[in-house]
């Protein structure tokens, strides 16, 4: 049975913004990423999962109860990281994290010590002082201290460094394991592309597609990338009878894609010339989503 | 319906501007207790009477509750209050809206009637604590600054009356405030309804030709003038207090059903 499940989604906002006919399920257990760029649509569909606003058209359950009509049943197992943090300004780190709590209904602390030391984060400060990456600490304590069954996270890295980031990946994957329900927006490819078990993309509002992360790894062609040392040895190899996917004479570079039942006869014909190196270029979500958006490439 | 961690929440981040607000009613009603004795208020009449007609504008103040009744409850009584209703009717609920940190609320198991019950339970809970502060504060000054001057009854009157108009208003500010997603909206209506209200009590008894300003205010429903001749008040109290609670009602349900914007 999907624990959440989108279906038919519509709010127009006028001006093509807003979500249109947006339908996906998640499973018990699956890490679904929501990938796509800024004003896509991705708040929006969250905020009608959190009960936020009220749908046009269609409905979002989870664990079978509409959103709109039972929020506070489904938030009882349900952490949310908001994508745009707003602490109240009056308060510690602490005190905040604490309110959380009894707004929670939990006793005691829960998970929140275990995750400030994970995090490193030193909650004493003011919340008005705090820095994005602080704020954004704090938020991902608050969603994760009550042990939910179900996470809502939207753009949950934004404002961590490389090392948090690992730390977060790391966080996510123990809960996937633990047979959490996580639904995850993004704009950045490699974020999704190391959690997720299945991808759905949006574009001005509309699902673009929806892809399964193993579909993209277990491609049955490669493209791989060779430099030559010498530019004879880069023309001559342009005449072989190959894939050529690019070719960068000034780089020597060239861009091959192999079938992997071809890769045998591929490194014989490599085997006859000097290298300087080669390399696999990974497919990546990157490439999926460039092709919707037409090589846009300004869409981080 | 109620949370009490929200209310604990919602105390802490408004006693100051409850604290204020108090004290500065205080003062002034210490001083009227203090300084304006029947004599002080004898010797003052005396020289009004010489000034001709103008001593009817003053006719009701030859006593102590006279004196703290146009004084200070058709005025100070009245102002600072309202101060208090707009400022912390926004907070309420529309400025954590515009701010985004309702979000945090309401990502806890907490229903949005939860919020606004609470939330308006707090306001009209701390307009009665200020009045019943005052109410005890008053007697209090004038049992020692000028022991069985003061009409206690009609003291009472006042405070409950000053208390209904204020729930009335503090009504006005909240709807304005579950209404409205920016807190420049819920502010401009939370303040403007109150303030026009304020502005046309005063006209209409500024001059007869006004007077039909009146009909245009509830603040003239709290009359303390009207209360000291002996008029009935009754109805007028229940009107305002019907007001506020019609406010408030509305203003749950509005936000129970409105797309929030978080």
């Amino acid at each position: 049975m999907s624990v959440i499940k989108v279906e038919h989604l519509t709010k127009d906002y006028g001006m093509n913004k807003g979500v249109f006919d947006v339908s996906f399920e998640i499973e018990k257990g699956e890490v679904f990423g929501f990938l796509g760029p800024n004003g896509a649509g991705k708040t929006t569909t969250i905020r009608h999962i959190l009960g936020f606003s009220r749908p046009q058209d269609g409905r979002c359950e989870v664990d079978g109860m509409d959103c709109w009509k039972k929020p506070d049943k489904i938030l009882k197992q349900l952490g949310y990281l908001p994508g745009e943090i707003a602490f109240p300004n009056d308060m510690k780190g602490i005190q905040f994290i604490r309110f959380m709590a009894r707004m929670q209904g939990m006793s005691g602390l829960g998970r929140a010590e275990e995750l400030i030391k994970r995090f490193e984060l030193d909650p004493s400060g003011s919340l008005k002082r705090m820095s994005k990456g602080m704020k954004q600490k704090i938020g991902i304590v608050c969603a994760f201290m009550h042990n939910p069954s179900i996470l809502v996270l939207d753009e949950p890295t934004s404002g961590l460094d490389p090392l948090m980031q690992n730390v977060f990946v790391e966080l996510i994957e123990e809960e996937k394991k633990a047979g959490k329900t996580i639904l995850m927006s993004s704009h950045i490819f490699e974020e999704v592309e190391k959690t997720c078990d299945r991808v759905a993309m949006i574009r001005q509002g509309r699902i673009a597609a929806t892809l399964q992360m193993d579909e993209i790894e277990h491609n049955k062609k490669k493209v791989f990338k060779l430099e030559f040392l010498q530019i004879e040895d880069y023309q001559r190899f342009l005449r072989e009878q190959l894939d050529f996917q690019a070719a960068d004479e000034g780089k020597k570079q060239v861009w091959v894609r192999v079938k992997d039942k071809d890769i045998n006869a591929f490194i014989k014909v490599l085997a006859n010339y000097p290298l300087k190196f080669l390399s696999e270029v990974k497919s990546t979500l990157e490439d999926y989503f460039m092709n919707f958006y037409g090589g846009d490439s300004n869409v981080q | 319906m109620f949370s009490r961690p929200l209310f604990m929440r919602t105390v802490k981040s408004n006693y100051k501007v409850l604290l204020i607000i108090t004290a500065v009613l205080s003062f002034y009603l210490i001083m009227i207790c203090a300084v304006f004795t029947p004599k002080a208020l004898g010797e003052m009449m005396n020289f009004m009477e010489n000034m001709g007609e103008m001593s009817n504008m003053f006719g009701s103040m030859n006593s102590v509750i006279g004196f703290i009744g146009q004084g200070y409850y058709g005025m100070i009584a009245v102002m600072f209050p309202m101060i208090y209703c707009i400022v912390v009717g926004n907070k309420l609920i529309a400025a954590q809206v515009d701010k985004g940190s309702m979000a945090y609320l309401l990502s806890t198991p907490t229903k949005r009637n939860q919020i606004t019950i609470t939330n308006g339970i707090y306001s009209a809970l701390s307009i009665a604590a200020m009045f019943a502060f005052i109410t005890a504060l008053g007697i209090g000054a004038c049992s020692i600054f000028q022991p069985d001057e003061l009409d206690i009854g009609k003291f009472l009157i006042f405070n409950l009356g000053a208390f209904l108009l204020m729930f009335a208003i503090s009504g006005i500010c909240y709807l304005s405030s579950c209404i409205f997603n920016q807190s420049r909206y819920s502010i401009a209506f939370g303040t403007g309804i109150p303030l026009a209200f304020f502005l046309f009590k005063m006209l209409a008894e500024s001059s007869e030709e006004l007077s039909f300003f009146k009909y245009l205010s509830l603040n003239t429903l709290f009359d303390p003038n009207g209360i000291l001749m002996g008029e009935s008040f009754a109805l007028k109290f229940c009107i305002l207090a019907a007001v506020g609670l019609v406010c408030y009602i509305i203003g749950i349900r509005v936000f129970r059903e409105k797309d929030l914007p978080l």
